[in-house]
């Protein structure tokens, strides 16, 4: 059997991956917020969504977590009209990305408010495995 | 061995195997805080586990083996514990809990790991003197 703390590192650092591949995902959607289509009337940047899953790691018996997919947000495009866009359609209304602000805002605290707790939970295995280590210690 | 009358460092080392398996289960739950339709999980209190863990093999014999520890092997995960709230997703962990959590974990980590070497330390200084 795989010892508990150590078990309990690798599992955290699973998380802190996951984690981090979703402030990616968060930041490609702000950075692209403005992105309208190469052509006109085309299709501008979609936002990307990101699911996690848990899955058994049968060496260590534990549920690590894992990134199960990224794929698109398919919610519909805003629409403003602007004919002097180079992407505008004939009509003169431009498509514009489906990303908003404030989920982003709201995605990014969360994946940042588990990112620290994984990093608090490494950080209290490893004070668990020093204090064990410390009973050989004389005195 | 029982240099009390109780089984004194027997008691800590499953307290302190119990604690890393606690912590484990806590490890596993922040992990999946946003994971969908994940349910938090947790080890049943420590009382009941020593309780459970009384039944062991009978040793009928010299060349028996001893099981090497008592409860460490076969805590039993509690699939349902309470939890605080769960989101619409389907997720139970609480991310504030399992920090309160690992908190006590480490403390009564540090709690058994004191009462381990202060132990040791009377002992050793029964058998050699005071240095």
């Amino acid at each position: 059997m795989f010892d508990p703390l150590s078990a309990a590192m690798s599992i955290a650092s699973s998380g802190l991956k996951a984690q981090s591949q979703r402030l990616r995902v968060v930041s490609e959607n702000v950075a692209n917020a403005n992105s309208t289509a190469q052509v006109p009337g085309g299709d501008p940047y979609r936002r990307k969504t990101i699911t996690f899953d848990a899955e058994l790691d049968r060496a260590l018996g534990a549920s690590k977590v894992q990134v199960k997919s990224i794929g698109v947000d398919k919610s519909d495009f805003k629409l403003i009209h602007d004919p002097s866009h180079p992407a505008a359609a004939e009509d003169g209304y431009v498509k514009l990305p489906n990303v908003s602000a404030l989920v982003e805002m709201a995605d990014m605290r969360e994946a940042t408010r588990s990112y620290e707790a994984n990093l608090n939970i490494i950080d209290q295995a490893r004070k668990m495995v020093m204090r064990t280590t410390d009973l050989m210690r004389r005195g | 061995m029982e240099p009390f009358g109780i089984s004194l460092f027997g008691l800590a080392s499953d307290r302190m195997s119990y604690l890393a398996m606690r912590h484990q289960l806590v490890a596993e739950n922040v992990a999946n805080a946003n994971t969908p339709g994940y349910a938090a999980r947790d080890l049943k209190p420590f009382d009941q586990e020593l309780s459970a863990a009384e039944v062991r093999l009978a040793q009928t014999r010299k060349g028996h083996l001893e099981l090497a520890s008592t409860a460490s092997g076969n805590l039993k995960v509690d699939a349902k514990t309470k939890t605080w709230e769960i989101v619409p997703s389907g997720n139970s962990v609480s991310l504030e809990q399992e920090m309160l959590k690992a908190s006590q974990v480490v403390t009564s980590h540090a709690l058994v790991s004191n009462v381990y070497k202060s132990s040791f330390n009377m002992l050793s200084t029964a058998l050699a003197g005071p240095r």
